[in-house]
């Protein structure tokens, strides 16, 4: 089956927040289109991936961009010996054969290129492909989720109300204190003293979020951080490399960011 | 010999010849001192001034008392200049000043390190001997305050301000270099701070919120006379913060203004509101302050351990000194440190009873409590206090004004006043649009007759007070211009009206001009790599050379894309004095080509549909640079914005980085892809209370790095054929234009404005 590639093997790691699980597995069941909303690296993806493999459905994820034309996503023509042959694209792929198909980031996508999820996401689930004359019925396993980042909302990066209306929602932000220190002490293998430190100082960056920040720092670089300390590097200076030069170009917002570090420890 | 007229004398290096070395006359056995190289010059010096100064003058006493060290320290070249200088001080017959500069000079070695310090030193005193001739004496007498606290290298940028803030006033300027004008101390206070207060402030209030989830307001606190001890302060979410700590500097001082504004931050998070000090003495507030201190700093150290290595180090009170004001800074260093020992009873009690009430340190009342007792404590040891001169100790605590509400009328602060002046600026701000309506509404209408409003100085408010640039001492000079609002004159729109038809040649080309630019049209761009459809005619080339057994142009893709023009641009006249000339002997002035070229702009502009802005300026010295907008983004270029061009009236001085700064905030907001700030002007920066051209040239240089580096490009059209150079200086020779016949400016202009925007 051409979807097999897609298919999970191994359980990622998840830590459950709240009831987020039995939500999805709902949604899942009645297809219903899934919009993810929560800060950068606070675990969407994880999330998706993990239900994919508890859901045993494959999972066929787009990271979206700016340049990212519907072609991209539904597919084209490209050229062969033979002539011109049709090649899907990863929305149709999974649309056609019944995956869940992720589509991360879809702010950043131009709100053009997004229209062509319309009759996916009504009762219709339907994908027409203008350029090849086809009308695909979606799989009864297909399902769509995006995800969605309200931290860069600005009047040029939102999505059309007429997407949004379309979705049922899950609001995701990092997980409380002790349970983000437990998922970055196992994610980074390092001790949970250590991680709960690295906690202390990501919530610092997360009070300058909208302070010149627009996004504190993120599970995902804290796990980076730790991954550092676990091969030796110090405290401070994992911090520097993975948090604090990443986050942010602003010398004063660094130096603010390095104090406040040097503060927590 | 002294008596001959100056014109009998004989020349000095004759002289010197016949009577041997003057060097050796006017300093005996330094002359061995001097390396060979230099004794020429180092004659030369010497012999001029023994024929200007008797043997047995103050002059040459001073000189003598002076020069040994200046010889050590320095070398013979400063020796030189400060005898070349007091020379030519007693020439113009001011030998009394020669003598207060030589008398100087053991002061001034006490702070100048090196032989180019001296020299930093001695061009200041020749600046001011030339242009604050009035002010030297004061100068002199205050060398040791100034190189104190600023070093040779401060020193030029400070008397520069100080010359320029006096704006050619004789008794203004003797009042600021005396400093009984108590602006001199604060610009001091600018100047010595090694660390400005306005560069740290973003720093901090990002630490501030960081650690405390509170965005704190930052504010260098009121200038206080020279004699108050400064400390930090605080009012709800406003934390008032000394310029600098006097003596220090560099490292020291950020570490010391970042412990000042983290120990408030401490307070913030943790000491609540004001409480009412009712009637408690000012010991006992002095004592439960400072218990608050440590309780504050104790539950913020339990969440931020780090910050102990920020504040401890402060804390040096010996254990010893039984003044109140010493056992009370002595209770506080046992509080911040529990490995310190201090054995006196007062401050053991003091510790245990804080210790114990650990558990409930949350109620005020239990600290209230235990300051009482212990005031009353030193009550019973007869120790004097007093609050008038009692210091927060250590520095960088605050003075406790912020943790109580006191029922005197006076609280001693101006800062209060200061915010409620800022927020009134901020009101008129937002409001300038409504009286402008009115007044066109009842006066700007097109057939009503010209009805000028002379502006009335009373009716001109205050916009914001704009930085300037030193280019001598390399920094910014805050809040330096302050920016006016004056009210729009209005003149009839049809006046621009009949410009623009006067032209309709130019008029019809423009807008075709335009029409071919527009903006926002897609584009079909073919033969790419990657795309949303095929390009037949490629594909099917492609097919053809694969048929061939040719390899193929794989980029058989086609793309729409939208040419789009995503930009706002400011336009900003200068209607200095100097527009009003006449070209060539015609009656036109400068300034009504201007008007010109401006209108068929802003029509040309008002056709394309980009957002733009017009504004024009003048300035008649720091106080009043006069920025008026003629037409806002946003607004239409309408009858309303017509008018007020049609009023605009040139004349005063062109203060143009300040009108840059006053622009580059005009059009930071937009939110467009580009930026473009084109200015228009015929001449030097220049003002009237500014000697050295050279400084607004760079002070407007800055203005555009500044806007450069807030992504906002600035560009030029220059009508001072020979202002080459320093449009060039101020905007890079690619972003200035130079146009020779003031009269094609308007049908340039258009074309240019087009050409920088595509």
């Amino acid at each position: 089956m051409v979807l097999t590639p897609y298919f999970l093997a191994d359980e990622p790691f998840y830590a459950p927040q709240a009831d987020e699980i039995e939500l999805f597995t709902a949604a899942h069941a009645l297809r219903q289109p899934v919009m993810i909303k929560g800060p950068t690296g606070c675990g969407k993806t994880r999330f998706i991936e993990h239900m994919a493999w508890r859901l045993g459905r494959p999972l066929v994820t787009v990271a979206c961009h700016e340049d990212m034309t519907a072609s991209d996503l539904v597919g084209r023509f490209l050229l062969d010996a033979d002539g011109t042959v049709w090649h899907d694209g990863p929305l149709t792929l999974a649309v056609r054969h019944g995956a869940i198909c992720y589509l991360d980031e879809i702010v950043e996508a131009r709100q053009d290129t997004t229209v062509v999820i319309h009759p996916l996401t009504d009762d219709r689930r339907i994908l027409p492909l203008d350029k090849k004359n086809e009308l695909v019925r979606a799989h009864p396993d297909f399902q769509l989720v995006i995800s969605y980042n309200p931290g860069y909302q600005s009047v040029l990066k939102d999505l059309k109300e007429s997407t949004k209306q379309r979705f049922v929602g899950l609001d995701f932000t990092y997980p409380d204190a002790a349970r983000e220190a437990r998922i970055v002490a196992r994610e980074a293998g390092i001790d949970e003293a250590t991680a709960t430190l690295l906690v202390k100082v990501a919530d610092r960056s997360r009070n300058l979020k909208g302070h010149g920040l627009d996004e504190g720092a993120s599970t995902r670089m804290l796990i980076q951080a730790g991954r550092l300390m676990a091969r030796g590097i110090s405290l401070t200076a994992a911090c520097q490399m993975a948090l604090v030069l990443p986050i942010t170009d602003d010398p004063d917002l660094r130096a603010s960011l390095t104090d406040a570090i040097a503060a927590c420890q | 010999m002294t008596q001959l007229a100056e014109a009998d004398r004989p020349d000095p290096l004759t002289l010197a010849a016949s009577a041997g070395s003057a060097t050796d006359r006017l300093l005996p056995g330094l002359t061995a001192r001097v390396p060979v190289e230099d004794r020429a010059a180092l004659e030369r010096a010497a012999a001029t001034f023994c024929v200007r100064f008797q043997p047995a003058s103050l002059q040459r006493r001073a000189l003598a008392a002076a020069a040994p060290a200046l010889l050590d320290r320095a070398g013979a070249e400063p020796l030189a200049r400060l005898l070349d200088l007091a020379s030519d001080l007693g020439r113009r017959g001011r030998g009394g000043d020669a003598t207060l500069v030589l008398a100087a000079v053991p002061r001034a070695l006490r702070w100048l390190s090196d032989a180019d310090d001296l020299s930093a030193w001695l061009a200041v005193v020749a600046d001011v001997a030339e242009r604050a001739p009035e002010s030297l004496a004061a100068f002199a007498g205050e060398t040791d305050h100034l190189l104190g606290r600023l070093g040779a290298r401060g020193l030029a940028g400070f008397v520069g301000a100080l010359i320029d803030l006096a704006a050619g006033r004789d008794d203004l300027r003797q009042a600021l270099f005396s400093f009984r004008d108590p602006r001199a101390e604060t610009l001091l206070l600018r100047e010595a701070a090694d660390v400005p207060l306005a560069r740290l402030e973003p720093r901090l209030k990002g630490l501030v919120t960081a650690l405390w989830s509170v965005e704190p307001v930052i504010r260098p606190s009121p200038a206080g006379g020279a004699q108050t001890a400064r400390r930090s302060s605080f009012d709800g979410r406003i934390l008032f913060l000394p310029d600098a700590y006097r003596g220090v500097r560099g490292e020291a001082a950020v570490t010391l203004i970042k412990a000042a504004a983290l120990h408030m931050g401490a307070h913030l998070a943790h000491s609540g509101r004001p409480r009412p000090a009712k009637a408690l003495k000012p010991l006992q507030i002095a004592l439960i302050s400072l218990l608050e201190d440590a309780r504050a700093e104790h539950l913020a150290l339990a969440q931020y351990p780090g910050l102990n290595r920020l504040w401890l180090p402060f804390h040096t009170a010996p254990a010893e000194g039984g003044t109140a004001e010493a056992l009370l800074a002595r209770l506080a260093r046992v509080l911040a440190d529990p490995d310190h020992e201090d054995p006196d009873p007062f401050v053991q009690k003091g510790r245990a009873a804080f210790r114990e009430a650990r558990d409930s340190w949350d109620d005020p009342d239990v600290l209230r409590r235990i300051g009482s007792g212990l005031g009353n404590d030193l009550g019973q040891m007869r120790l004097q206090f007093n609050s008038k001169t009692y210091a927060v100790q250590p520095l960088y605590r605050d003075d406790n004004q912020g943790l109580w509400q006191f029922d005197l009328p006076d609280q001693e602060q101006g800062a209060p006043d200061e915010i409620s002046i800022s927020v009134r600026i901020e009101q008129r701000e937002t409001q300038t649009e409504e009286p402008d309506r009115r007044r066109t509404e009842d006066g700007g209408d097109e057939v009503s007759p010209v009805r000028l409003t002379e502006a009335d100085p009373e009716a001109a408010f205050p916009l914001c007070r704009l930085p300037e640039w030193d280019a001598v001492s390399h920094r910014h000079r805050p809040d330096w211009v302050q920016v006016m609002e004056h009210p729009s004159r209005m003149a009839p729109a049809a006046i621009i009206d009949r410009l623009l038809s006067e032209r309709p040649d130019l008029v019809r080309r423009t807008s075709a001009l335009i029409r071919q630019a527009r903006a926002g049209q897609p584009v079909r761009l073919r033969r790419q790599a990657e795309g949303d459809r095929l390009d037949l005619e490629a594909a099917l080339r492609a097919r053809i050379d694969l048929a061939g057994g040719h390899a193929p142009d794989t980029r058989v893709y086609e793309t729409r894309t939208l040419n789009s023009r995503d930009l706002s641009v400011l336009v900003l006249l200068d209607i200095s004095e100097s527009t009003k000339d006449t070209i060539d002997g015609s009656p036109v002035s400068v300034f009504s080509i201007l008007r010109e070229a401006a209108a068929h702009l802003a029509a040309a502009m008002a056709e394309a549909g980009d957002p733009f802005a017009l504004a024009a300026f003048h300035s008649d010295g720091r106080e009043d640079l006069r920025y008026h907008r003629i037409k806002r983004f946003g607004e239409a270029f309408d009858t309303r914005a017509k008018a007020r061009l049609a009023g605009l009236r040139p004349g005063l001085s062109t203060r143009m980085g300040g009108a840059l700064r006053m622009a580059t905030r005009d059009i930071q907001p937009m939110a467009t892809h580009r930026r473009l700030v084109l200015i228009i002007t015929d001449g030097e920066p220049s003002d009237i209370d500014i000697s050295d051209p050279k400084h607004l040239v760079e002070d407007a240089r800055k203005a555009v790095q500044e806007a450069a580096g807030a992504g906002i490009d600035v560009f030029c059209v220059g009508l001072d054929r020979t202002g080459d150079t320093y449009l060039s200086r101020i905007f890079g020779r690619q972003n200035v234009i130079q146009i020779d016949r003031v009269t094609a400016l308007p049908d340039r202009l258009p074309k240019l404005y087009l050409r920088l925007t595509r």
